[in-house]
């Protein structure tokens, strides 16, 4: 099996589909098309990459992109016919659709990608350079119509997940009978066997024990951190409590 | 809405900055047009707030309300 790292960016219009949903719904067919081959297939979470939001870019509302790991048999050409057959069928007619497949077993270097992604959260870059740097790199790079603006964030958001170190994980978290509304107490080791996150992190990056308690309250959101999907808290008092969206904005 | 908002450059700009979540929910309950945005470009627990709303495109500083500009 393989492992690729795919995302897509300027997918979406005011009212339409966002770029999130359609990103978890790539990830779903790839994984669907990827069982009629064998038994076995992990989650893949999407995570969301704010970029740089200035008035030459030409952003919908908020500029980010969205991307998320694909373990599979699947060949390249099938797994890129799913995600521009999807993107045709689902990007809004005003946007401007870019899409990046990153085989991670190839050789690529990350420190080049991680730059480009950092850089994209504070400069203006452009297609141009987003293209020479898939080229030197061998990562697939493609638009599918209008400008094609967003394979700069589409470029952007791989070289960012590959940081390890950026995003939030795209919707929210279940655990037992916690979304009926009540704040409810959790071990760490409860919620790590719930939900598909692998580590609780304090908001200084320190890694909460198996038996520390965390009280749960409104949205139970992720974050991406140390290369692991996290779920983010802080103390209150004597207690840690999961972060607001208040906090997770800055992710 | 001119309590919340400038018109400027043609477009409707939040006079505050990105933590003003009071005045950012004040405009919104005062707003005939809010619609929630994508649960995940939320960054305001409190739903009925322009930081959440489907219209608002966000700047430099804080966001342009595109609603607010179709309708002056």
């Amino acid at each position: 099996m393989k492992n690729w790292l795919i995302c897509i960016d300027d997918t979406d219009d005011i009212g339409t589909k966002g770029t999130g949903e359609i990103a978890e719904e790539i990830a779903h067919l790839l994984q669907q098309e990827h069982l009629k081959m064998t038994e076995h297939s992990g989650g893949c979470l999407v995570t969301r990459h704010q970029l740089f939001v200035h008035p030459d870019i030409p952003y919908t509302s908020h500029n980010s992109a969205m991307c998320f790991q694909l373990e599979s048999h699947l060949d390249f050409a099938d797994i890129k016919q799913i995600c521009v057959t999807h993107l045709l069928q689902e990007s809004a007619a005003a946007s401007d659709p870019g899409l990046a497949i990153l085989d991670m077993s190839s050789s690529y270097d990350i420190s080049a990608l991680i730059a480009f992604g950092q850089s994209a959260k504070e400069t203006v870059k452009t297609k141009a350079q987003a293209y020479q740097l898939a080229t030197e790199q061998g990562i697939d790079l493609t638009e599918h119509g209008g400008t094609g603006q967003g394979v700069i964030g589409a470029l952007a958001g791989l070289g960012l997940r590959l940081s390890g170190q950026d995003g939030r994980v795209k919707g929210q978290f279940c655990l037992g009978n916690y979304n009926k509304g009540a704040d409810i107490e959790f071990t760490v080791a409860d919620i790590l066997a719930n939900t598909p996150l692998q580590v609780v992190l304090s908001d200084s990056g320190k890694i909460l024990a198996d038996d520390e308690r965390i009280l749960l309250t409104g949205k139970v959101k992720a974050v991406y951190r140390q290369h692991m999907f996290a779920l983010l808290v802080s103390r209150h008092g004597s207690a840690w409590v999961n972060a607001s969206k208040q906090t997770l904005k800055t992710y | 809405m001119d309590k919340w908002f400038t018109y400027i450059d043609g477009v409707w700009r939040f006079k505050f900055d990105t933590n003003s979540y009071s005045a950012s929910r004040e405009a919104a309950k005062a707003c005939r047009f809010f619609v929630e945005d994508d649960e995940d470009e939320q960054t305001d627990d409190h739903s009925q707030s322009c930081f959440n709303c489907l219209y608002r495109r966000w700047g430099l500083n804080c966001f342009d309300c595109y609603k607010k500009v179709g309708t002056s």
